[in-house]
């Protein structure tokens, strides 16, 4: 006599087949899930360029020792730009909001930077290490959507 | 119709799902080193200007008000790739599922 256990699932490894025609289709097809925003060029593209300005801005400010009052469009350009890029962010809504949320610090960012500036020339490294966390926190986030829509990484 | 293993199919869904999760690790690993490290090093940066007379105190509070934003916002990073990782995890293993599926039909029914 065939063990319970066994018996039970001899008859499970059939008793799918005619499920599977029914269910498994309404399951799979089309369910492949999606959580994150797909991957996004011109966020990317526009990230980097808005992460080379600030970059090039701040090595000036630091071997100038550029007053505030004479830099304020650079401030200007740069919400401008972060806000930009939040609009474009909030098309893909809640499944951007990774991304929605470092832009919104990222803003803030530049807005701490701007005080900063305000209080004495911004000598030295520490403020461009501190934007690049910024900027690298959501380049990375687009890298990884990039990996996950199967796209190859620029080749550098 | 063939036969669909589920023990085999099961495995297979499992490596599908583990090596999409590892591809997202293996980049995100050295992201979050490099970032702490940098962390780390700004705050020296902060501290050596600071004895300097190139940061000044308004601007060294405003300064670690930044890196604690900065903080976040890498924490936010790592979260949303934990996300990304478990979207291709499943989906991956949704692949090996919907594979088995057709071959044990013998048509593309998914």
């Amino acid at each position: 006599m065939r063990p319970r256990n066994v018996a039970c699932w001899h008859s499970a490894r059939f008793a799918w087949r005619p499920l599977l025609a029914v269910f498994v289709p309404a399951l799979i097809a089309g369910c492949a899930i999606s959580l994150v925003a797909p991957y996004d060029e011109a966020i990317d593209k526009q990230l980097t360029e808005l992460h080379l300005r600030t970059r090039v801005f701040l090595a000036k400010m630091s071997a100038t020792r550029g007053a505030h009052g004479n830099n304020i469009a650079f401030y200007r350009e740069a919400h401008a730009s972060v806000a930009v890029l939040l609009s474009r962010a909030k098309l893909y809504g809640d499944k951007n909001k990774g991304t929605v949320d470092n832009l919104n610090r990222l803003d803030a960012a530049f807005t701490d930077l701007e005080e900063a500036h305000r209080a004495g020339p911004l000598v030295g490294p520490a403020y461009a290490n501190t934007m690049d966390v910024h900027f690298e926190s959501l380049l990375q986030i687009e890298l990884h959507k990039k990996f996950s829509s199967g796209v190859a990484a620029p080749k550098t | 119709m063939e036969e669909f293993d589920v023990k085999t199919v099961g495995t297979a869904a499992f490596e599908a799902a583990a090596a999409a999760l590892k591809v997202h690790i293996d980049k995100a690993h050295p992201f979050l080193q490099a970032e702490a490290k940098k962390m780390a090093e700004t705050g020296l940066q902060i501290a050596d200007g600071y004895t300097k007379g190139e940061i000044n105190d308004a601007q060294a509070k405003i300064l670690l008000r930044m890196q604690s934003n900065a903080s976040q916002s890498v924490l936010t990073a790592v979260r949303t790739i934990g996300m990304i990782a478990a979207q291709d995890a499943i989906n991956a293993a949704i692949g090996v599922v919907r594979e088995a599926v057709n071959k044990a039909v013998g048509i593309a029914l998914l």
